[in-house]
């Protein structure tokens, strides 16, 4: 019986430092079986292991349509990630999972698409927007907002580039008031202020939206008044979680467990979820 | 198959059993009654009320090494332990292992969990004095019920016991033992399982329950019933079916926990975020998971009555209570979470 706690070996690869704290490590399964089985989907999640310190959930930021590794992009704030920010290429970690359902939703293909991020919220979306670009077909024009609170707090910053670039792909970086500096081209303003500015049309449309929870409260809200429908809005939620497996707990809203029929939900999921989360 | 069995051929079955088992009874330990691993039969005893802390315990325990950790790479820790007997446990704490399955024993099997259920064979014995606490019978079980159970034994107050088999493996065990019960003896036996359901005075209405805690889920009424709580989280520890775990290293140790749903950071994350910030949507928790949420999602109720929860609350709270006062009212929104 296979053991569902279990940390699999895996070797970083490479280590970018994206900003001050928050780093992206690229890693790939010591196990080269695992690792060309390793099937996931953007908006996944995985449990990081460093023995001896702890285990996190971290969501993958890479694309599946990019094989032969994964990247998990991680801020420094506890101990895990603290740990995790202390590591060298060639280091042994664990990885188990992935877990948790995806921005797949039924109804994502063949929409336009507005994705929403702000600071480190951009990692599962560039896990997604990675994987519309290279299957560019199945989707029609993408619009990609962004947000930090300073123009050093952006992640993937040559991305970044390389995404405004791309042909069908409309980019807009914000960043809070005060946090510009002199070379700053983008927007000034809170991502929901330039989300109602860049006021994408909700016509054929989803909305996919990442950042701290406060962000995510007024991007629903503003794309609601934008005409979006709740089941146009699509999220991923953060929990604390120990399994990843439904069953330590703690990640419930209600009777529905993150991190089994989570992270991803569309608005109108939680608003059927209810008041555990409204609240 | 029922057998009528002498106490001094129990204790016979016993120490035959200690042979090719470890066994676990319940002891008089510091003046509690606790179950442990036994090494002779006159440490067992025939006749006490309940166990402070339930037998699961020894199926998910309070702390458990799940790896160690070697040049960065986890070892899994042999989970499989000796075949274990538990010898007179309660038919409520046997229907809580039926529960915990669902939770370890779904289509993700926890090894350690389900090592520990396979090597163990699982001997009851019938409640007769069920204490105004107890309140097994509005959950599905019941002073006498096999549920659960390789064997059940019924105490006939003359220090004589009938033992009914529940399955092939309880049946072996008692093969050949005492003799077949007769007509009288199963009258007596009849007549013991009516007076102990008789002594639980309160039947409890858990629809009901349900119904409330879907509709009042929004309701101002929890800003109060919570304040009496000191959030301890001694209800959740000692609730046969209260399985919440935390995973944390020790050294190069990676370590399983019990954790309670009352403790602020049983939610909380690093980044200072906290879904259930208040003591009141921690109060609220419990009640739901147990007669809500677990209730829709596996469909029975997450608790089989046994009344620790009531007897070790340092602040008195007796849940029946709580639970009873959530005022009805038509569907809140949002309440179906």
């Amino acid at each position: 019986m296979e053991n569902i706690y279990l940390p699999h070996p895996a070797i970083i690869k490479e280590i970018i430092q994206e900003t001050k704290d928050v780093k992206t490590l690229t890693l790939t399964f010591e196990d080269e079986g695992l690792q060309k089985n390793f099937a996931y989907l953007p908006g996944q999640f995985v449990e990081f292991s460093i023995g001896g310190v702890g285990e996190a959930p971290f969501c993958l930021a890479s694309s599946p349509t990019r094989p032969g590794y994964i990247q998990c992009t991680t801020k420094k704030a506890g101990k895990v990630t603290q740990a995790i920010h202390d590591l060298e290429v060639g280091d042994r970690v664990g990885i188990r999972g992935p877990y948790g359902n995806s921005f797949l939703l039924e109804g994502l293909k063949g929409k336009n698409l507005v994705l929403v991020g702000g600071g480190i919220g951009l990692a599962p979306l560039r896990s997604l927007i990675q994987y519309v670009l290279d299957e560019k077909d199945d989707y029609g024009k993408i619009v990609i907002i962004y947000g930090a609170k300073t123009t050093e707090d952006l992640v993937y910053k040559k991305e970044l580039e390389e995404w405004g670039k791309s042909p069908g792909v409309e980019l807009v970086l914000t960043v809070d008031p005060g946090g510009e500096d002199k070379e700053w081209k983008g927007e000034i303003g809170l991502v929901p202020s330039i989300l109602e500015k860049v006021n994408p049309s909700p016509d054929k449309r989803m909305l996919i939206t990442c950042g701290p929870p406060i962000m995510i409260k007024f991007v629903l809200f503003t794309a609601a008044k934008m005409g979006y429908q709740p089941k146009q809005i699509v999220t991923t939620l953060e929990r604390k979680m120990k399994c990843g497996l439904g069953k330590c707990g703690r990640c419930n809203i209600g009777r529905t467990y993150i991190c089994q029929d989570g992270p991803v939900f569309t608005y109108k999921q939680l608003e059927d979820l209810g008041a555990d989360y409204l609240a | 198959m029922k057998r009528l069995l002498k106490k001094d051929e129990l204790e016979k079955m016993v120490a035959d059993l200690m042979e090719n088992y470890d066994v676990i009874a319940p002891v008089l330990k510091e003046e509690l009654i606790a179950f442990q691993p036994i090494t002779r039969t006159d440490q067992i005893l025939w006749d006490y009320p309940n166990s402070l802390k339930p037998v699961k315990e020894f199926f998910l325990p309070p702390r458990e090494v799940l790896f160690r950790f070697k040049q960065g790479k986890a070892e899994p820790m042999s989970p499989a332990p000796k075949k274990r007997l538990i010898w007179g446990s309660r038919p409520c704490d046997a229907r809580s292992l039926l529960l915990l399955d669902k939770v370890f024993l779904d289509e993700t099997k926890d090894i350690y969990y389900f090592e520990k259920r396979e090597n163990t064979l699982l001997i009851g014995l019938s409640c007769s004095d069920p204490q105004e606490s107890c309140f097994c019978t509005s959950f599905g079980s019941g002073p006498h019920s096999k549920e659960g159970l390789d064997l059940l034994m019924t105490h006939l107050k003359d220090g004589t016991f009938v033992v009914e088999s529940n399955s092939p493996r309880g049946e072996e065990l008692v093969k050949g033992r005492g003799r077949v019960v007769n007509t009288k003896d199963e009258e007596r036996q009849e007549k013991v399982k009516e007076e102990a359901e008789g002594k639980i005075e309160r039947a409890l209405q858990p629809d009901s329950f349900l119904e409330k805690l879907v509709n009042g889920f929004g309701s101002p009424y929890w800003d109060k019933a919570c304040l009496q709580c000191i959030s301890c989280g001694i209800c959740r520890y000692l609730c046969p079916t209260c399985h919440c775990f935390d995973i944390a290293d020790e050294d190069s140790e990676r370590v399983r926990f019990w954790d309670a749903c009352s403790f602020p950071n049983f939610t909380k994350m690093t980044s200072g975020e906290n879904p259930r910030h208040t003591k009141r949507e921690r109060f609220k928790q419990w009640y739901n998971h147990k007669f809500n949420y677990f209730k829709q999602n596996h469909g029975v109720f997450l608790c089989v009555g046994c009344g620790r929860c009531l007897r070790s609350c340092p602040v008195k709270i007796d849940f029946r209570e709580v639970l009873d006062r959530i005022p009805a009212q038509t569907a809140s929104p949002g309440g179906k979470g």
